[in-house]
């Protein structure tokens, strides 16, 4: 059974189409990785699944129940990262890892927050406050803040924005980490070969549409890089 | 007890958030004794007096000073989408609101505590006299004013025009709470009895606080959506 289905989801912003009648069902265990160009709508499509954006058509449900009636039970399932940093920049990185940590009401908030500094290798700069950090800061601090109270659902949009090698290899190695322990892992990016390497099912999103969609054992590489350039030009011809 | 260590949580982010930046509060402070200055050279301790315009002094000085600190409680949580985030936890909306509104309140009345007794130093009333009914018609007013200015903080902090927005769809809103802050605070400072002289007014205080947090409590989850 799948975990969240997104069923005939429509958003238009004013009179602009953004998504189209989009369907997808995603399962427990995997990581489902959504491409698509700039303004192809899938950090739109994020914001819906996170039930942040309200859609203005169509519904997810999240174990067969519509999200709109779970509210709170349901946004506490997940961990959502996105272009906001959705950080504190006066406070330190500790004082915003505490806070969001508190209100997840989480009870070893130390030794979570030491784990995952020590992992991303931010714990030298705990105490600094956040508008002194580079953007690659901001965005580990970022996904330490999305993954802090152990979410089932991760929904990642563009995570690999003004990361290094280093620190984007340790993201993988720790959603291959999620993803064994039944987590949902969704995540979307323009970024081809790191998408298609981290993912176990795939597909591509144009123009509020999705135009394909795979699991990762039935095309190579290259085949999703040649589907791709082909989907795109077709739909911007 | 979650949601009061949600409570807790919430306003421990606006204080250090503050302690960091120091700007709001100190700009408040500055406009607040600025302006209690200004009226005490300007008017005299006499004049103000005969005419009571002690209370309309004092209030809209902490009337505009509030504006300072409210445009910027929601301009903080914007600046990253951060109330988007915290949006994403548990935490329920209306105690999301209830935070921000004991944020600004311990604020406005940080300002307070130390204009009121400038202003009653400058207009040379008697001080120890005053200070205990006056503490209850500023806690009553200051509830009002920031239970309607946190929740309309939140609505004009989506616009472009936010700075200008806000005194102008508070101003409106508020005039039943400043008229009663004003009326008590009058009656205070010229000697009367607050329970004896000002009770109707005091019992109107009262129920606009009411009424203001109430209505904004269960609105705000809808304010926050267009966030």
């Amino acid at each position: 059974m799948s975990i969240l289905k997104a069923e005939k989801i429509k958003k238009k912003f004013g009179i602009r189409r953004i998504l189209s009648d989009v369907n997808l069902q995603l399962e427990r265990g995997e990581i489902f990785v959504l491409f698509g160009p700039n303004g192809s709508g899938k950090s739109t499509f994020s914001l819906i699944l996170s039930s942040l954006l309200k859609p203005t058509g169509g519904c997810i449900k999240f174990e067969n129940n519509d999200i709109r009636k779970l509210n709170s039970s349901y946004r506490s399932k997940i961990g959502l990262l996105t272009h906001s940093s959705f950080l504190y920049e006066n406070l330190s990185a500790l004082e915003n890892l505490r806070f969001y940590a508190a209100l997840y009401g989480l009870r070893d908030i130390k030794r979570r927050i030491d784990e995952f500094s020590h992992l991303f290798e931010i714990e030298t700069r705990m105490n600094e406050p956040v508008k002194n950090f580079s953007r690659g800061m901001k965005q580990r601090l970022s996904i330490i803040r999305a993954l802090i109270h152990n979410p089932e659902i991760i929904l990642f949009d563009e995570p690999y924005t003004g990361l290094d090698e280093l620190s984007a290899q340790i993201l993988e190695r720790e959603l291959l980490n999620f993803r064994k322990s039944g987590k949902l892992i969704f995540i979307t990016t323009h970024n081809l070969l790191r998408g298609y390497n981290i993912a176990t099912r795939l597909g591509i999103l144009s123009r509020g549409r999705i135009l394909f969609e795979s699991e990762k054992k039935n095309i190579t590489a290259d085949e999703l890089s040649e589907t791709y350039k082909r989907l795109i030009q077709n739909e911007t011809l | 007890m979650k949601p009061f260590n949600d409570l807790y949580t919430l306003i421990k982010k606006d204080i250090l958030d503050e302690l960091r930046t120091g700007g709001t509060l100190i700009s408040m402070l500055l406009f607040s004794v600025l302006v209690v200055v200004i009226f005490s050279f300007a008017l005299g301790t006499t004049l103000s007096k005969e005419k009571e315009l002690g209370g309309g002094i004092l209030w809209l000085t902490f009337f505009f000073a509030s504006i300072l600190g409210l445009n910027y409680s929601f301009s903080v949580e914007k600046e990253n989408s951060s109330i988007k985030a915290v949006m994403l936890t548990p935490v329920d909306r209306g105690i999301l609101y209830i935070g921000k509104m004991f944020s600004n309140l311990i604020f406005i009345f940080i300002i307070e505590l130390f204009t009121v007794p400038v202003f009653l130093v400058f207009f040379d009333y008697p001080i120890l006299k005053i200070i205990p009914p006056l503490t209850i018609v500023l806690l009553l007013g200051t509830a009002g004013l920031s239970s309607v200015g946190t929740i309309l903080s939140a609505i004009s902090t989506s616009t472009k025009k936010r700075d200008i927005l806000l005194p102008l769809i508070l101003f409106p809103i508020i005039t039943p709470v400043l008229i009663g802050s004003v009326r008590c605070t009058g009656i205070i400072l010229l000697g009367g009895s607050l329970l004896e002289e000002a009770g109707n007014w005091l019992a109107m205080l009262a129920v606009f606080d009411v009424l203001f947090i109430v209505v904004s409590f269960l609105i705000y989850e809808f304010v926050l959506e267009e966030l």
